[in-house]
């Protein structure tokens, strides 16, 4: 094109000078007095640690830069994440730098010095020590950790008389209680998915396990799914039915007995006959015993025990019936036989059933401790409030859920004046010392048995010492995996399944589940996890009752109506959203926004709901209809990509899996994380002005399985890196170009905030900055960004680069040796953090290239084919579906 | 009717808009000037430092390498900057009383930090990385300039764009040989036309001109 004068030139001359208005500030360089080792300041470090979850642990890498942590990644040698990682683990990182958190000890809310403490339990536990311990009493949430439960063992040696309680909102009683009916003791079940060819979920979402979700797609066996509320484990099954908690249980009773007369029962143990061996029979956590007994009875039928279902020791320290524990503490509060009840975690003043009366019974308690990341409901009503540690603050121990032991480290000292909860029960028990000691104590015992086991005996301080650090530097103790179970499941199983009762109430059943993005609740005040869009409703910032369009119609209900919910003379006020896919004639609400609902007799599911229209609506945040695609014709067949320029350039490119792409959003918060993304909060989310480059578009398609039967389908959308990008011939300053190596790059620094290539992009994964997001409200925000990546100021637009920094990191360190980038090199943050593998990135020039060998191999297709784009992001699927 | 306006009139009107076009041009010549200006690059600005510290001193009085202080040069992005412990190695005996080096003193006894006023400071869109540069060879005088000439340290170049593009697009006009890089003196024994070629093939350089090169 021979112009007379560029566009850009004409703009420049336009403004030119203007650029001497701004001067570079001054600024300085703080080097340390000196340097720690390693010292090579501005490079990143990486440390193995591990973050709860229920109890859990799940192995992490922690990136840290200058010695803050910067980004949370899986570790791939960790048997529970083996790379990958789920949103939960990723956003701790934000909570880490909330300035929210509790930060100083407090007595009635003045605040106090960790010593005072101390003498004020001191002061309290001498009488106590008079008596056993009678009157003490520890609540915590499920413990996994085996220094926590070596703590709490000291401590009934030292107060026999006292008593510890484990409750958590989401508890895993059910599966406690089967397991005991099915082996006479406590044990685990650890399923093998890899090994198996047919899968049937009783309502069980075990995609929200990482590790689950990986082994089941790199085997991808047929899943047959019976749920209630649409999941993200429902979305890829084979075929899948709508029914409400009873008629699952119906199912997997009638299945179990081998009943003729239920279809699909029948159609079930028919597809299973034909998997001995290799298929799985998974019953959901919340599922009734029933449930999971008739799950037991068809695994052992079938001879999965074994194969493709493992039983194994508890991972649990001391696995208990947790709501019987918490109703027994409650009790005893009420007869006035606590004296000191001291709180580890967990919110159970909100938490606990409401018919237990938690908060009036909590009152009789004369002396109350709470430890929490955050003051809370509980810490209000206790009178010493004990800012707990945060996990990338302390040292400490987990295992996973095969039962292998991690350990916590810290990457950075603690913010404020936190303490963990070894620290706190070390308190208790007379002596106060760090974390550090107390874990690596409890290991230095621990060590001398495992090699014994080994057939070494390790004695010496220096081979413990090796011992330590490798365990430290791996993330994880070797060979801690829960042992297999010797015992066998009870042969007259059978007789202990009886059929579920007639239905004892009249109007709808209510199920009451963790949400995808808050869980129970704890992340509540994390805004990464807030603003993620939610899988299937799409919801952020809020949530909501959720019910089948039938059902909404039946009560002439819409989308943010707000409703009534009543039950048992308890009631609630929630707005609805209409969920495709839902079962009629139930309705599921998230736990924390349920508990008022959620009565012990009905923890997890109760009949006899009844809904009142409430006549007021809500707005909901849902970003379903966010960045419509115009109902274009979505997937169709590839160009041939251009060749790039010469040999010595790479051809960058990305394959995304659809078939294996659960809609998990992990890659969505690793991307927030990576990238510097800001959170716009719910009203900004309201106008479409959420931050995020990488969106997970969620399409519902009508299903064979019969009427009101739906497929979610999951297709994640970001920068499509268009070799005929529509974006750059508009852009007024040449702030949106191409690279050689075929990246569309965005120039922040030049861009005016024309919004031109927004609108000309027909995926719409461009984001503009409509304020000042960036500009965190605390100075310790400002310790979350990744420094490899421009904060970006208010006016300019951004998007996905293919983490362009993670590619310059790999160009410059091939370059030092003289070499090519290898395939594998750069991994954009997404693909290192999708449970699944379903995103490949890579250079397509290489033809022995994992993106280039898949490309060549499966069938592909990229996005409104029909525009000519020539995106180098590509869809592989062989799921006529997708198509 | 007579005429409001003189003849003369139009002579006025004539110089008045050449004198107006002139001066519009001149106020934009001038922005741009003062643009690359050291007012705004700095260029050749001594800075006053906490520590008048000196490089002509220490580098061409005492012949110290650049990387005995900025030893994370040839690894990192960050050329590094020495710690009060390095200072000490030699000043706990050379001048260890005075006073200009009570800040020195300072930073390694209480662990407090010196804040150097950066002089070498490009904006923080841009993403410079030392290393590559120092592994290719690119020597330190080219970006720094004689700083074993500078008894308080200036900015030897205007660190503009402009600048760094010329480089990155003819990187044979500077390269030299790898043992070379952190000489203060080396001058080509051949012509650099015929060198810096060579230079190029043997290290493989590209030619980094992509946006994403150094913003991202």
């Amino acid at each position: 094109m021979n112009r007379l004068i560029e566009r850009r030139d004409f703009i420049l001359a336009a403004l030119a000078g203007l650029a001497s208005c701004t001067r570079q500030p001054e600024e300085v360089i703080v080097p340390y007095g000196a340097y720690p080792e390693p010292a090579l300041p501005g490079q990143p470090l990486y440390f193995a640690t591990a973050l709860p979850l229920g109890g859990l642990g799940l192995g992490v890498l922690v990136k840290s830069v200058d010695g803050r942590p910067v980004k949370i990644e899986g570790n791939p040698d960790h048997p529970a994440s083996l790379g990958a990682i789920d949103s939960f683990a990723q956003a701790w990182l934000w909570s880490l730098y909330d300035p929210a958190r509790a930060q100083t000890i407090t007595e009635s809310g003045r605040p106090r010095l960790w010593g005072d403490f101390a003498d004020w339990l001191e002061r309290v536990l001498k009488p106590l020590r008079a008596r056993q311990g009678e009157g003490l009493r520890i609540l915590t949430q499920t413990v996994s950790s085996p220094t926590l439960a070596w703590q709490l063992a000291q401590l009934q040696d030292l107060f026999p008389a006292s008593r510890w309680h484990q409750f958590e909102p989401l508890t895993r009683d059910p599966v406690r209680q089967a397991a005991r009916l099915a082996f006479g003791r406590d044990a685990q079940l650890r399923y093998r998915f890899e090994r198996a060819d047919f899968v049937v979920s009783f309502d069980a979402d075990f995609f929200a396990n990482p590790r689950y979700a990986r082994d089941f797609m790199r085997k991808r066996p047929t899943l047959f799914a019976a749920e209630t509320m649409p999941s993200l484990t429902g979305s890829k099954a084979a075929r899948r039915l709508a029914l409400t908690p009873r008629r699952i249980e119906e199912l997997a009773f009638a299945a179990a007995a081998g009943r003729e007369d239920d279809p699909e029962a029948a159609r079930i143990s028919g597809r299973l006959e034909q998997h001995r061996g290799a298929s799985i029979v998974v019953a959901g956590d919340e599922q009734p015993v029933r449930v999971h007994l008739a799950a037991y009875l068809l695994n052992h039928r079938l001879g999965n025990f074994g194969k493709t279902v493992l039983a194994t020791e508890p991972v649990e320290a001391s696995p208990e019936l947790e709501l019987e524990s918490l109703a027994e503490l409650i009790r005893d509060m009420a007869a006035g036989r606590v004296e000191l009840l001291v709180m580890l975690g967990g919110n159970p003043a909100v938490e606990a059933p409401p018919d237990l009366d938690f908060v009036r019974n909590l009152a009789r308690v004369n002396h109350r401790v709470h430890s929490s990341l955050y003051v809370n409901e509980t810490s209000r009503l206790a009178q010493w409030h004990v800012p707990e540690a945060h996990p990338l603050e302390s040292w400490g121990d987990l295992r996973a859920f095969d039962g292998t032991v991690s350990l916590l480290q810290p990457l950075i000292a603690p913010l404020y004046e936190g303490k963990s909860h070894h620290e706190l029960l070390a308190a208790l028990l007379g002596r106060s010392q760090p974390g550090y000691e107390l874990v690596r104590d409890y290991w230095r015992g621990r060590a001398y048995s495992l090699s014994l086991r080994a057939g070494r005996s390790l004695v010496s301080e220096e081979e413990f010492d090796a011992f330590w650090r490798q365990c430290l530097h791996d993330g994880f103790v070797r060979g801690t995996a829960a042992e297999p179970l010797p015992a066998h499941v009870r042969p007259d199983l059978a007789r202990l399944l009886d059929p579920p009762p007639a239905p004892a109430a009249a109007g709808l059943e209510v199920l009451f589940r963790p949400d995808a993005t808050i869980w129970d609740g704890r992340f509540a005040e994390n805004a990464w996890l807030q603003e993620l869009p939610k899988p299937i409703t799409k919801l952020t910032w809020e949530n909501a009752a959720c019910l089948s369009p039938a059902t909404a119609a039946a009560f002439g209900l819409a989308g943010g109506d707000v409703v009534e919910l009543r039950l048992k003379n308890r009631s609630l006020e929630l707005p609805v959203w209409i969920v495709p896919g839902h079962a009629p004639g139930a309705v599921t609400v998230t736990v924390r926004d349920g508990r008022e609902l959620r009565l012990s007799d009905g923890f997890f599911s109760a009949a006899g709901l009844q809904i009142r229209k409430m006549g007021r609506r809500r707005r909901m945040a849902s970003v379903q209809s966010h960045h419509f695609l115009e109902g274009r014709p979505l997937l169709g067949p590839p160009t041939p990509f251009l060749p790039p320029p010469d040999s010595g350039t790479c051809a960058w490119g990305m394959a995304i899996d659809l078939d294996a792409c659960t809609g998990c959003s992990a890659c969505v918060l690793a991307c927030v994380a990576e990238n510097n993304i800001p959170t716009v909060g719910r009203s900004e989310v309201l106008r479409g002005r959420q931050m995020h480059w990488l969106r997970i578009d969620q399409y519902i398609q009508d299903s064979e399985g019969g009427p009101g039967e739906v497929r979610y389908l999951h297709l994640p959308v970001m920068c499509m890196h268009c070799e005929n990008a529509p974006c750059e011939p508009v852009c007024p300053v040449g702030a949106t170009v191409h690279s050689a190596e075929g990246l569309n790059e965005m120039v922040y620094n030049r861009c005016i905030g024309s919004r031109y290539c927004a609108n000309n992009c027909p995926y719409k994964v461009r984001r503009f900055n409509f304020f000042e997001y960036a500009a965190a409200p605390a100075p310790v925000q400002r310790m979350l960004y990744n420094p490899e990546v421009t904060v970006r100021t208010r006016g300019v637009v951004e998007k996905c680069t293919y983490c362009v920094q993670r590619i310059a990191a790999a160009r410059i360190a091939a370059a030092k040796d003289n070499r090519r980038i290898r395939d594998g090199d750069v991994v954009t943050a997404c693909q290192a953090a999708c449970p699944t593998e379903a995103i490949m990135f890579g250079d397509l020039s290489d033809p022995a290239g994992r993106v280039a060998r898949l490309l060549g191999r499966r069938p592909s297709f990229v996005l409104l084919a029909g525009l000519n784009t020539k995106p180098r992001t590509r869809y592989l699927s062989e799921d006529p579906h997708h198509v | 009717m007579p005429q409001t306006l003189p003849p003369s009139a139009n002579l006025a009107l004539r110089v008045g808009l050449a004198a107006s076009l002139l001066l519009g041009a001149a106020a934009i010549w001038l922005l741009a000037a003062l643009d690359r200006s050291p007012w705004t690059t700095r260029a050749g600005l001594p800075r006053d430092q906490p520590v008048p510290f000196s490089h002509k001193l220490h580098v061409a009085g005492l012949g110290l390498d650049c990387r005995y202080c900025h030893t994370a040069v040839e690894e990192a992005g960050f050329a590094g900057m020495p710690s009060g412990k390095t200072c000490m190695h030699c000043h706990a005996q050379i001048f260890p009383d005075a006073p200009v080096l009570a800040p020195v003193r300072a930073a390694f006894e209480q662990d407090r930090s010196i804040e150097w006023v950066r002089v070498a400071d490009l904006p923080d869109f841009v993403y410079f990385d030392h290393s590559i540069h120092v592994r290719k060879g690119f020597g330190c005088v080219t970006c720094h300039g004689r700083v074993d000439r500078m008894p308080l340290l200036e900015q030897a170049v205007s660190m503009s764009m402009l600048w760094c593009l010329d480089c990155h697009r003819r990187p044979e006009r500077y390269v030299r040989p790898l043992d070379q890089v952190f000489s203060m003196t080396w001058e080509p024994l051949e012509d650099q036309a015929t060198l810096g070629p060579r230079l190029a093939r043997q290290y493989g350089l590209r030619r980094p001109t992509d946006c994403s090169s150094c913003h991202r």
